[in-house]
């Protein structure tokens, strides 16, 4: 069991001065959380350079180390950093510590030559507590031991770097693929049976010249005996040959393998620029709409002005239909006034009654004098009237002029673009990050004419190698199989020849060495075949439950340890998302460390980016499943905390912030210890 | 000829409104902060100083003239000085949104 427990990093990066991580020994998740270019990559690096000396990022290339030096501390005339990994090994704690320095009476050291190559140093705890200095060759052990660098991004996991890999690990006949396949195995401890087998070859050396050296020793068998040495010195000698054609026929291959990539790039390339010819044509309409949106914005801002005094203008409405009403209702109450008195002077001039056309009489004359002079005393004066008439005017123009104003005058239509130009945006800016990878995609795959042609030549060239040395294999293996029949048969003529108990004795012993080899082989190839079975159910169990695709029901496992997703109805999905390869991903980690012998901490960097909702909560849900120790590098949108804790609540031991300093600085920050 | 003008200091963030929200003129953007002023029912600012941006034929004055009358029944001020009072108000308020919220954009504002 391999435990972190604690990784201090000196002027590494942006942690200007000692800054530690300390590592919770119980079982569960950590999250270190910090925004973009804060410094969570960077953990990362430093475990990379502490395990490995070196930050091998995107297509296989070595960082320059000398850039992980502090700018504060170089300034401050320092040019050393440091980082010191505490871990725990089956129950051992050991200290290990690499540190980048000038090379001696260097005061200012530019480029990583004037740098010495930074060794780990590996102290172990003993029993009694004191710390012991390991030599070279247990430094060495630990580390293998520790992690393979091959396959190091399954437990330093980057979600960014993860489809190379992938590719890496499909592609069969890739160089890569083959040291990622034996790293792989490496984890799951099939060099220890390799080791065996070839620990009994070196036996079966013995034992067979040992027979050969009693059957010379005896006068009977002594002809045969000098025949069959000089036949197997011959096989030797051959079996030699072979394995140097095999190691030219390797280097050949290996050889043909990048030219053919180099090729094959050269023929991607042709994809990529049309990708990338694809990607300026949608920029420069992308350029082109916002344009256009950002005229119909200047046109339609015109007139939202109206639309933000539309509601305040609707309510006034109200008031003045209100006042005008009033003032319709004066006006006629005059009007019908006017008119009353009208009647009732008519008929006190003609002394007869207007309604009735009867005579009046003094009385009724008296009375309707008295109306009249009340009709005058109640009456609205001229001057008043016209205020009223001009009031009621000026209201009717004012109502008028509100139904023309708030006509078709809504603030929508400027919402409605302003959404639509961001929307575009949000397009421009990933185009833009396309066509900047496509760029570099095209840049790193360039070949110029010449160049490809030859490439052309050197790949005949080499195939025309490759056969030649299959020709010289087949041959010499064919002359090992005779001499192995001829061997036979001299054996044969010896078992009539010699009665020798001596030689039988030896015999048997070479031959029960021969069986206990083939043996062990056998079973190494049935072990090697069992562990892929067994990755492969459980990579395909952590699948299942990580996968919303009801209609993916298993993962199937290729030479390489590489996963392909089957279908329900048996097919193989030939394009997958960059969120499925993801969850491969994640599948093959949880059955390597579930099937590993040593069982050791998951590191995982900005790995929810590409997943959407379900799948992410999917993972979060099995991220117990996947190691004991789990250290989630999360930047602030990526993933909300509430939803990891509402989903496993008790497995967050620990949370780390990364804090800004300054622009070259952070500091790490426990806000959360839950052990 | 009736004309409208603006503070020093105006004249600088109406520039800077109208770039920032998108503005195809600074009278566009000017009848936009009137309109936020009225809306929001802001208190005129007082002002001193200023120097000629526009003349009123700039503006439809029917326009700005019968909004006053409505909104501010009881006015008796000069029109032009009404309108001129409250494009600064308007102008000043939505200056001080947005240095709070730098992204602020247009939407933000009339929702």
């Amino acid at each position: 069991m391999l435990v972190f427990k604690q990784l201090t990093l000196e002027n590494f990066g942006p942690y200007f001065g000692k800054q530690k991580l300390i590592f919770p020994s119980k079982k569960g998740v950590i999250i270190i959380r910090g925004k973009n270019g804060r410094g969570k990559t960077t953990i990362m690096n430093a475990l990379r350079f502490v395990l490995f000396g070196s930050v091998k990022l995107s297509g296989r290339k070595n960082i320059d180390l000398v850039q992980y030096l502090n700018i504060i501390s170089k300034t401050k005339g320092n040019f050393r950093y440091k980082v010191i990994l505490d871990i725990e090994l089956d129950g051992k704690s050991y200290e290990i510590t690499r540190l980048l320095s000038p090379k001696p009476g260097l005061l200012c050291p530019e480029t990583i030559n004037d740098y010495q190559f930074p060794e780990a140093l590996i102290k172990e705890t003993t029993e009694s507590g004191e710390q012991k200095v390991l030599i070279d060759s247990e430094v060495k052990r630990i580390l293998n031991q520790i992690m393979d660098e091959h396959v190091a991004r399954f437990y330093l996991f980057d979600g960014e770097l993860l489809k190379e890999y992938e590719s890496q690990l499909m592609g069969e006949q890739d160089v890569g693929a083959a040291k990622i396949k034996e790293g792989i195995e490496n984890i799951l401890g099939v060099p220890i049976l390799k080791n065996a087998c070839e620990q009994i070859d070196v036996c079966l050396d013995q034992y067979s010249r040992n027979f050969e050296l009693i059957i010379q020793s005896n006068k009977e068998t002594e002809k045969l005996g000098i025949a069959i040495t000089t036949a197997n010195t011959k096989r030797e000698s051959c079996k030699i040959d072979v394995q140097e054609l095999n190691s030219d026929l390797s280097e050949i291959r290996n050889e043909l393998s990048q030219i053919q990539n180099k090729l094959e790039n050269s023929i991607l390339n042709q994809e990529a620029i049309k990708e990338q010819a694809k990607l300026q044509k949608d920029i420069e309409n992308f350029n082109k709409k916002i344009e256009e949106k950002k005229e119909q914005r200047i046109s339609e801002l015109r007139s939202t002005w109206k639309g933000l005094l539309s509601p305040i203008l609707q309510a006034k409405k109200g008031e003045i239909n209100s006042e005008i009403k009033n003032s319709n209702q004066i006006i006629s109450e005059r009007e019908k006034r006017e008119k009353y008195i009208e009647e009732l002077k008519t008929s006190l001039n003609n002394n007869r009654c207007k309604l009735c056309n009867q005579l009046l009489d003094t009385e009724a004359s008296l009375n309707l004098k008295e109306q009249l002079d009340k009709c005058d005393c109640d009456d609205l004066s001229d001057s008043d009237l016209k205020i009223t008439k001009d009031l009621l005017l000026t209201l009717q123009n004012q109502s008028k002029y509100i139904d023309d104003f708030t006509k078709d005058n809504s603030t929508e239509k400027i919402c409605i673009i302003e959404s639509e130009i961001r929307e575009i945006q949000t397009k421009l800016l990933f185009a833009k990050k396309d066509l900047e990878d496509t760029n570099q995609e095209v840049e790193s795959m360039s070949l110029s004419l010449s160049e490809y042609q030859s490439l052309i030549d050197q790949r005949d060239l080499l195939k025309k190698k490759e056969k030649s040395s299959t020709d010289g294999l087949e041959k010499t293996q064919k002359t090992i199989k005779e001499i192995e029949e001829n061997v036979k048969k001299l054996e044969i003529q010896l078992n009539h020849v010699s009665n020798d108990g001596e030689v039988e004795n030896a015999k048997r012993q070479r031959d029960f060495v021969t069986q206990l080899r083939d043996l062990v082989q056998n079973g190494i190839s049935q072990y090697q075949n069992d562990l892929k079975k067994r990755v492969e159910i459980d990579a395909t169990s952590l699948f299942i439950k990580l996968s919303d695709e009801k209609e993916y029901n298993k993962l199937k496992i290729n030479e390489n340890y590489g996963l392909e997703i089957i279908h329900k109805d048996g097919e193989v999905i030939p394009l997958r998302s960059s969120g499925y390869e993801h969850l491969v991903a994640f599948s093959l980690i949880g059955a390597l460390h579930k099937n590993a012998p040593l069982q050791g901490p998951l590191f995982m960097d900005t790995s929810f980016g590409r997943l959407d909702q379900e799948n992410s909560q999917n993972l979060i849900r099995v991220l117990p499943e996947l190691s004991e120790q789990v250290i989630l590098l999360v930047h602030d949108r990526e993933i909300d905390e509430e939803r990891i804790r509402g989903l496993i609540p008790s497995a967050i031991k620990a949370k780390y912030q990364i804090e800004r300093v300054s622009s070259r600085e952070s500091k790490l920050k426990l806000i959360e210890d839950n052990v | 000829m009736v004309t409208i003008g603006l503070t020093t200091d105006a004249d600088h963030i109406i520039n800077e409104l109208k770039d920032h929200f998108g503005f195809g003129s600074s009278s566009d953007m000017a009848l936009f902060a009137f309109s936020y002023a009225v809306r929001n029912n802001l208190p005129r600012v007082p002002i001193s100083g200023t120097q000629t941006k526009w003349g009123t034929s700039t503006f439809n004055v029917t326009d700005f003239e019968m909004i006053i009358n409505i909104c501010y029944p009881d006015n008796e001020e000069d029109l032009v000085t009404v309108f001129r009072d409250l494009i600064h108000a308007g102008i000043f308020k939505i200056n001080e949104i947005m240095r709070d919220n730098p992204d602020l954009k247009i939407s933000d504002i009339i929702s």
